[in-house]
């Protein structure tokens, strides 16, 4: 086919000056001014339509639409120009959760690139971000963390150009709202555990907001909200200011330790923070007036309870609102950086602090604080009016596990946990290896073989997998499977993960009505060869089992990667979990106590010495996965430590001195028992001579100006070293404190009547715990409200009570020489789990001629900690264990490896009720749980 | 054919056929181990919830779960609808008896758990317990909740232990269905609280032995408390029991006490009930040994 055509051809404004087309029988027509074309020319051609692809080549690059109309027209995008931005991406604001997208429309010469980014580093599709490199940027369920300025670069061959910046916004949830509309309803008296009967409200007429007063007898009275608040939480109220100076009352957010929030006295647990505003000008209690601040009546004040700068304080920002009387709008904002805390009075950010330690929060009070208080105010309080109290929250992830569609919980998710920073890197997942569930290589419980998977029986198990890792690598294990029966409705699967036998968490397993599901963690950086995976499963519903059809160990596949060739994302999360934190370069102390953070301590070493004779140092358990070792240093010359961390995956490197403490220059100075210092007592200038140091209690030493002397302090107690250099008059001293504590062994995970005895924590020793133990201290009366035969604490004793059940790994308590000091003395709290599984709770195995029926009770202890015992109390008249008695005690012995135990009970004939007992867990003698 | 694989210690097809013993909740269980069928809880208010839970039209599992649901922090309007729910009598209500225990079991371990004591709680207990129109069974779980209540610490009210202390000697000495329960009571708060008098509570436990009156349940609880409690006085009726066929709990109840009160006296008689009874060896072997190797009265194994 052959013939002429007269062609346009349609090219968008900016390109036009770069066409080059050279058929003479052709000509532009700018479309000009005509507004229906504006931005085009036409470029009628003729040409022979044989010859119709290579003449439109000839003339520009690539065609990127073809449109044939009439006459017919080419849409082309014309190269050889830099790209140019035609539709900005745009500002946000969206709801918790929302999947938001980002789009650009450039144009240019082909091909153009793309790379967002957020807060200027670049974007990877990875957590929850998808077309990093695309126009159009896909964020996946966004909260808080997701909050920032994104910008796209498009770029070619011949230049970029960075769009404006769009900035997104989350919108909070409400997690509390009371208008007062209604009175009081569940706010509670924080004094105690009475109901609150002495506040007076008016309900608001017509569904109008109610006011109310709270009287100086009531004091405060709190709230509890249904949920922890992580993030950013802002909370905003309305308080009448009656102008007097002597006015105290405010309103609160609070963050206690237990599970819910819970006022001042009613509860078991800690208040770990508190951030409060209003009117306070003579608070004296807990926690008094910020250092440095004196209170002024003109202002507002605003207290933060538990950080670096506590204390009440003036809100006297420099547009800072004076006090009034009226009513007025109080906000506190604890920012999603978490140690800032903004308050605002009637809208004006009045001031904005810093140091407020982050907890999470789960209480609102407000009200006023008065004489009856334990604070014992100097001054009289005054009622105070309260409207409209909010809570808004501002999560900081996207909680995919609530996702009860697709069940899974993605990649980004697990490894934002980590405190990766993710985003620069692009991730594939690809299968390296896969195992059939039946593929066990060994395992506990009952378990049945199934085509090429495998079941459970009975109410507990596990499996072990040999799994071959290819290369040096951190690796996603990815376990398929469902609930056997697929019975509706869905049932939880609790998986537990061990790698050679290191914890790696606990996760629960997805399925549909349906389909398989797919479960995976993630492990750290292993070394090549073969490795054990432990799956542990526990029932968690009757007549259900897990069924896993397959084992994957995944290789995640990264085209960025450090400066040493590693996985960029791996990388990263290496140093999120893992490293040496604190380690001076000189220390006047040997050894050393030096810290890090780490989950896998078995898989980390640390070595020290000089000259590169490193040996090997031991390396404990810190307070929440973190790690502590004393190194011992040389007198003579740097120490050096190398710390290898997840298998040497990564390792780090330090020197430190030792740090000569000059007796001439006097102080003082507070060390632990076994600590040594080095002295000398050298005069400005001095290059030799001889230095006589003593210490008191009878030792003296004699040395020379260049070779300090070690000495090391083996009692507590205070010591004064004084040092003279010469004959001459040089002299000095130094006092030397040691202080030695040590810790008792810890109880296991606690209940509410259980308690652990400390009796020599002298005054300044700090005790640091795992968070996530929920530790509190108990006064003389909780101690003795326990167990009133318990002889008194000596005068440095003090008791706590902490909680550690669920756990499948020990928690520490370390004690410090002061806040953050070196570590005296650890203890672990050993976690466990007790429960009686759904599966196999109880269950009738006989019935016996007289109509007795034996019924079996099945029981777990996991882990079996030899150090428990457990008693059962019978507590229903008629039923009692086959041997005829009430009560019992086993111990572990009695357990099976599985951590089961089966009771037998008799329920005679006419009893109505069920076999109810009540269990008993003891630590050496001390309850520690009561089921 | 499928292939069964026991790795270690346990049998296969353990759970597969056994029948769940029903109600099989305990009256001092948490609230950990049932899981939602549904997501029907997360639709509805906490008031809703509660005229859902005490509406014998509704599934017993949604009213389970909803249960579940309610949380610490229920207000007084909610407690008392519970209240009145807990209080009516359970031939009132048309709904299936066991099916009634265990939801108002559960709503007495909801209320329990309430981070602030709910007001009149100990009298809701107290009344049940002791309410003729109610069932046995809920009133033995009101006994049962009335002891946990107070092993948990926090009360209503000053005085609640007292009336619960109160409460429990005149359930245990009125000769009731639920008088074996109180007395367990008692017997396992005694260690706890020095109010409750030794003298007292073996007093009880004796005159439980030694009534014609006591139904075969208390007698059992009695026997043992009484072997618990050292009170040698009740070993003739022990005696008795333990050679009287035809009732499995109470005679080995009363053999096992023979093996931690008696003496070389109930040798031979032990023996005896060894020789004549295969069914009964087991238990009178382990009496023996005890006789032989005596032990603190809380027996451990």
């Amino acid at each position: 086919m052959s013939g002429n055509f007269t062609l346009s051809l349609r090219f968008q404004e900016s390109w036009k000056k770069s066409v080059v087309y050279n058929d003479s029988n052709s000509g532009w027509t700018d479309a000009g001014n005509d507004p229906a074309f504006k931005g085009l020319i036409y470029i009628p051609i003729n040409l022979r339509f044989s010859n119709f692809l290579a003449s439109v080549k000839r003339c520009i690059p690539t065609i990127i639409v073809l449109a044939a109309l009439s006459p017919i027209w080419l849409v082309v995008s014309a190269f050889g120009q830099a790209p140019s931005i035609l539709l900005q991406p745009h500002w946000q604001h969206v709801a918790y959760g929302t999947d938001v997208s980002f789009t650009v429309n450039a144009a240019g010469a082909e091909p153009l690139s793309y790379q967002w980014q957020k807060g200027g580093f670049n974007l990877g599709n990875y957590n929850n971000v998808a077309g990093a490199s695309t126009p159009t940027l896909n964020l996946v369920g966004v909260a808080g963390r997701d909050e920032g300025v994104y910008q796209v670069i498009v770029a070619n061959s011949l230049g970029a150009v960075t769009s404006s910046v769009a900035r997104l916004t989350v919108a909070p949830t409400i997690a509390f709202a009371d208008d007062f509309s209604a009175g009081l309803v569940n706010w509670h008296s924080l004094l105690d555990s009475t109901p609150l009967t002495v506040v007076s409200s008016t309900n608001g007429a017509s569904g109008q907001p109610g006011l109310v007063s709270v009287s100086n007898s009531t004091q405060r009275m709190y709230h509890s909200l249904s949920a922890k608040l992580q993030g950013r939480a802002q909370l905003t109220f309305w308080m009448y200011d009656t102008g007097e100076s002597n006015t105290i009352a405010y309103g609160e957010l609070r963050g206690y330790s237990g599970p819910m929030g819970y006022g001042r006295y009613a509860t078991p647990f800690a208040l770990l923070q508190a951030l409060s505003i209003g009117m306070n000008c003579g608070q004296t209690g807990d926690i008094g007036v910020r250092t440095g601040e004196i209170l002024n009546p003109s202002y507002y004040q605003g207290c933060i309870l538990r950080g670096t700068n506590v204390g009440w304080f003036n809100l006297d920002g420099s547009n800072a609102p004076l006090r009034s009387p009226g009513m007025h709008k109080f906000v506190i904002d604890r920012q999603k950086s978490l140690n800032i805390v903004d308050f605002y009075i009637d809208g004006v950010l009045a001031k904005r602090t810093y140091g407020a330690i982050q907890r999470d929060l789960d209480t609102v009070v407000i009200g006023s604080c008065g004489m009856g208080e334990n604070n014992q105010l100097p001054v009289s309080p005054v009622s105070a009016s309260f409207q409209s109290v909010e809570v808004n929250a501002f999560s900081p992830t996207f909680d995919y596990q609530s996702l009860a569609t697709s069940g899974v919980i993605p990649d980004w998710m697990k490894l934002r946990e980590t405190g990766t920073n993710s985003q620069i890197d692009d991730v594939t997942v690809i299968p390296d290896s896969e195992l059939p569930g039946s593929s066990t290589n060994d395992g506990m419980g009952s378990w049945v073989l199934d085509k090429s998977g495998i079941y459970a029986q009975g109410p507990r198990g596990y499996l072990d997998y040999l799994i071959r890792a290819p290369t040096d690598d951190a690796y996603r294990i990815e376990i398929e499977g469902r609930e056997r029966s697929y019975q509706v409705p869905l049932v939880e699967l609790p998986l537990v993960f061990w790698l050679d036998g290191v914890y790696l968490g606990q996760y629960t397993l997805p399925y549909s009505p349906t389909n398989d599901g797919v479960v995976d963690c993630f492990t750290p950086f292993i070394r090549s060869g073969t490795h054990t995976l432990r799956v542990l499963w526990d029932s968690s519903a009757p007549r259900r089992s897990l069924y896993v059809q397959a084992v994957r160990l995944q290789s995640l596949f990264s085209t960025y990667t450090d400066a040493q060739g590693m996985k960029m994302w791996e990388a990263r999360r290496m140093r999120a979990q893992s490293g040496v934190e604190y380690a001076p370069s000189s220390s006047l102390v040997s050894p050393v106590c030096i810290e890090g953070r780490d989950p896998y301590l078995a898989m980390m070493q640390l070595l020290a010495g000089t000259n590169n004779l490193l040996s090997s140092i031991a390396v404990m358990p810190g307070a929440g996965r973190r790690w502590y070792a004393n190194v011992p240093l040389s007198p003579s010359t740097a120490t050096q430590v190398e710390a290898s961390f997840q298998n040497g995956g990564l390792k780090e490197t330090n020197l430190i001195t030792w740090q000569t403490t000059d007796l001439l220059q006097g102080g003082s100075v507070t060390i632990r028992q076994g600590d040594s210092l080095l002295f000398n007592a050298v005069p400005e200038g001095a290059t030799n001579g001889t230095v006589d140091i003593s210490v008191s209690g009878g030792a003296s030493f004699t040395t020379d100006v260049n070779t300090p002397m070690p000495i090391q302090f083996n009692q507590s107690g205070t010591f004064t070293v004084t040092g003279t250099y010469g004959s001459s008059a040089a002299t000095g001293s130094v006092n030397v404190t040691v202080v030695g504590v040590t810790l008792p062994p810890s109880v296991a995970g606690l209940g509410s009547r259980n308690y652990w005895d400390c009796t020599n924590l002298v005054p300044g020793v700090f005790l640091d715990c795992d968070p996530r133990l929920e530790v509190m201290q108990l006064s003389a009366a909780d101690r003795s409200n326990i167990d009133p035969t318990l002889s008194p604490l000596p005068e440095n004793g003090r008791t706590y009570r902490m909680r550690n059940t669920r756990a499948y790994e020990s928690r520490y308590m370390l004690a410090r020489l002061w806040q953050n000091g070196p570590i005296l003395a650890s203890t672990a709290v050993q976690g466990f789990h007790w429960f009686t599984p759904p599966n196999a709770s109880f269950k009738v195995v006989d019935g016996l001629a007289d109509g007795t029926q034996v019924i079996e009770g099945t029981y777990i202890l996991s882990p079996v900690l030899t150090n428990v015992t457990v008693t059962f109390q019978i507590v229903t008249a008629g039923v009692t264990f086959d041997d005829g008695t009430i009560s019992r005690t086993i111990g572990a012995s009695d357990f099976d490896a599985l951590g089961i135990f089966r009771a037998r009970f008799l329920r005679g004939p006419n009893v109505l009720g069920s076999v109810c007992n009540v269990t008993e867990l003891f630590d050496n003698g001390i309850m520690i749980a009561t089921q | 054919m499928k292939n069964v694989i026991t790795f270690l210690l346990l049998g296969a097809g353990t759970i597969a056929t056994a029948q769940t013993v029903g109600p099989t909740s305990s009256a001092t269980s948490g609230s950990g181990t049932r899981q939602p069928e549904t997501a029907f809880s997360s639709t509805v208010d906490q008031s809703t919830a509660i005229s859902y839970i005490v509406c014998s039209k509704m599934r017993p599992s949604q009213r389970i779960q909803l249960i579940d649901s309610l949380g610490n922090d229920l207000g007084a309007k909610d407690i008392t609808s519970l209240y009145e729910f807990l209080k009516r009598p359970t031939g009132l209500q048309g709904e299936d008896p066991g099916v009634l225990h265990f939801i108002k079991n559960e709503v007495f371990t909801a209320l329990r758990h309430q981070s602030t004591p709910p007001v009149g709680l100990t009298e809701v207990f107290i009344s049940i317990s002791q309410d003729a129109r109610q069932d046995t069974a809920t009133r033995d779980y009101a006994v049962q909740h009335l002891v946990s209540w107070y092993r948990g610490g926090l009360l209503d009210s000053p005085s609640a232990r007292v009336r619960i202390r109160a409460a429990l000697e005149k359930l245990a000495e009125s000769h009731d269905c639920v008088a074996g329960t109180a007395l367990l009571g008692l017997h396992h708060l005694a260690p706890l609280e020095p109010a409750i008098h030794t003298k007292d509570l073996q007093r009880i436990a004796l005159a439980m032995v030694r009534s014609k009156d006591s139904n075969s349940a208390s007698m059992t609880t009695a026997i043992q408390v009484c072997a618990e409690e050292h009170i040698k006085e009740a070993v003739p009726a022990m005696e008795i029991w333990a050679r009287k066929q035809g009732q499995t709990t109470l005679q080995r109840a009363a053999i096992s006490a023979l093996g931690m009160l008696g003496g070389s006296k109930e040798v031979a008689l032990l023996r005896d009930l060894g020789r004549s009874d295969p069914l009964l060896k087991a238990v009178a072997d382990q009496a023996l040994r005890r006789l032989e190797h005596p032990v603190a009265s809380r027996q451990s194994f």
